[in-house]
């Protein structure tokens, strides 16, 4: 079977369906602020970990701020670079699952169904991006926070894989309520936590299918690039380069 | 064995012999099993406690998804190559001297295989879940992924194991009419029914030669293909360093080397223990010793050329982890515990055992 390295296809399931989700991220606008990783946090019953967890590695973030520090002090710059599961159309996650618990929606998501997973971990090691976070233990939550779940959201249990879902649920919710009044998804409609919260608006959300969407124009911008582009991995998520100063 | 002149008359001295340990019991016996349950007993309380608490306390960490477990569990199978190596290979190329070293290897086999099994099972982050990875058909009609390595891999230490028990079988069938004949009580039942009602006739050796016939080149393709698989698990995945075809092969004459260490500390003990000098003799220490410094210039060759090939590719992402490897973080443990000790440690073995050390 021979693979085109160019074109996603394969098992590229994205024909099914009218949408396929995507983000675009403004390196130029980031300000390395954290404020996306909060959200996150808060939106989807991410584990609270503490210093101790989070010293030994076992702190589970689903967006994380890479810094890049460069130059000697005192002239010394530093570049962010938010990294998020990049719902790659050729996922090296998703074939390794032995249960198929890694899986890809029709809408191109990079899905990863909680019940399913046993925990053999495989796909936590194929991802390039590091994406993947582990449920070592079972989560923890000090009342009164045990209180503030957020109820569209599963609470995963411990010897579970997960990752960012680009806020599966707002997507559905969405997209729901856009089949009641019979219409497509309109542009901006949808927008996961981390997009609804960056202060500088350097995260946008849409519909790669939509011409007109912003993702759509944003993507063919000059600037656009992938993560790991060379390992063919196709992701979903486009960042802009920073423009130069 | 059989070139001796003398083997017609000594038969009924070697089956008093062998089956020796079947008629008495002696107190050290039982003491062992009850040092050894005390093993199994520790054991599974700390795996109960494992699944209480999480697959955490293994103290693995992101990003290394992958440590001890795997670690045993590919040990575990290598191992258990060494019955089929030792008993198939040499079968296939008529080593007659093999017949002592056989059966023990083959058990070894059977061991070394259930042992691996319940290293997938301590691996597994909800192990309560396991059946997951068995293809039966189920009301949501989701089957296993055979696009993955692990599935691979669950799929042939399944087939391993299946065919292992059958080869270990076929010849013990006249050995479970010997002792048949010998024991008394629930074993007597026991055994007539393995030995499926053999009396050795020559029709009867026939067939059975021709089973075994048919059995040793399959189960040594088998072998081959497991523990390829279980270098796929590694090869196949995208990490840096892992990414290479040198783990098929690597993996096997691995296999077949921590096998053969392994057979030969058994014969030692089994040997001593039971004493059977008259059986196991200086001859096949010899021997094993010969084919062990086989295996282990292969496997000196091949952790040369894993490193060449990955300092000559000059990739930056697999270049960090040979620098970390060879330089780095790691740097003592691999060179002192890989490079330097297990060559020449393995080599002295083999020197050891050829010029007769293990005495008689």
């Amino acid at each position: 079977m021979s693979r085109d390295p160019q074109t996603p296809q394969g098992y590229s399931k994205t024909a099914d369906s009218p949408y396929k989700w995507e983000m675009v991220v403004d390196l130029d606008r980031c300000t390395g602020c954290e404020a996306c990783v909060i959200a996150c946090h808060a939106e989807n019953n991410i584990r609270i970990s503490g210093e101790e967890e989070a010293a030994q590695g076992r702190a589970i973030n689903w967006i994380r701020i890479e810094r890049y520090w460069e130059g000697e002090y005192p002239d010394v710059k530093v570049k962010f670079l938010p990294v998020l599961c990049q719902h790659c159309d050729e996922a090296p996650c998703e074939p390794v699952c032995p249960v198929y618990a890694s899986y890809h929606t029709p809408d191109g998501l990079n899905a990863q169904v909680y019940n399913r997973c046993i925990g053999v971990r495989y796909c936590g090691n194929n991802c390039p991006y590091v994406a993947r976070q582990f449920n070592w233990f079972d989560p923890h939550w000090d009342e009164p926070l045990a209180e503030q779940l957020n109820p569209d959201v599963s609470v995963r249990s411990g010897g579970v894989m997960e990752k960012c879902t680009f806020c599966v649920q707002r997507i559905r919710t969405g997209k729901e309520n856009a089949a009641k009044e019979g219409r497509r998804v309109k542009d901006g409609e949808i927008t996961p936590a981390c997009v609804q919260s960056c202060p500088t608006s350097a995260l946008i959300f849409g519909d790669r299918n939509d011409p007109k969407s912003r993702v759509a124009r944003l993507k063919k911008s000059e600037r656009g690039f992938h993560l790991l582009e060379h390992l063919g991995t196709h992701p979903s998520v486009t960042y802009l380069r920073r423009l130069a100063e | 064995m059989t070139s001796r002149p003398s083997v017609w008359e000594d038969i009924p001295k070697i089956n008093r012999d062998l089956l020796a340990p079947l008629q008495t019991t002696t107190w050290w016996y039982g003491l062992w099993v009850g040092v050894l349950a005390c093993f199994v007993a520790a054991g599974a309380g700390a795996w109960t406690y494992q699944i209480q608490t999480g697959i955490g306390q293994t103290d693995l960490h992101h990003p290394i998804f992958w440590g001890s477990y795997i670690g045993s569990f590919v040990f575990w199978i290598g191992v258990s190559h060494s019955g089929t190596f030792i008993s198939g290979v040499l079968r296939l190329t008529n080593a007659e001297w093999r017949r002592p070293v056989t059966r023990l290897a083959e058990l070894m086999t059977m061991i070394a295989i259930m042992v691996t099994a319940l290293f997938i099972f301590y691996h597994l982050g909800r192990v309560w879940r396991f059946y997951y990875l068995i293809p039966y058909p189920n009301q949501r009609e989701i089957w296993p992924n055979f696009r993955s390595p692990l599935m691979w891999d669950a799929t042939a230490i399944f087939t391993y194991a299946t065919a292992s028990t059958i080869y270990i079988y076929l010849p013990l069938i006249p050995d479970f009419a010997l002792a048949r004949d010998r024991v008394q009580g629930w074993r007597k039942t026991l055994y007539r029914r393995l030995a499926i009602g053999w009396h050795g006739s020559q029709a009867q050796w026939h067939t059975l030669e021709t089973a075994i016939r048919i059995i040793t080149p399959l189960i040594v393709m088998v072998m081959i293909s497991v523990h390829s698989i279980v270098g796929f698990d590694f090869g196949m995945a995208l990490v840096p360093a892992w990414h290479s075809t040198i783990y098929a092969p690597y993996f096997v004459v691995g296999a077949v080397h921590s096998g053969l260490g392994m057979v030969m500390i058994g014969l030692y003990v089994l040997r001593k223990v039971y004493q059977l000098h008259e059986y196991i003799r200086t001859e096949h220490f010899e021997k094993l010793g010969k084919l062990l410094l086989v295996t282990t210039l292969l496997l000196a060759y091949l952790y040369f050329s894993e490193q060449l090939t990955i300092w000559y590719g000059n990739i930056p992402d697999h270049l960090a982890i040979q620098n970390a490897l060879l330089y780095g973080t790691y740097a003592v443990p691999v060179h002192g515990g890989l490079y330097l000790c297990r060559p020449p440690a393995d080599t002295g073995l083999a020197w050891f055992s050829n010029n007769g050390h293990w005495g008689s």
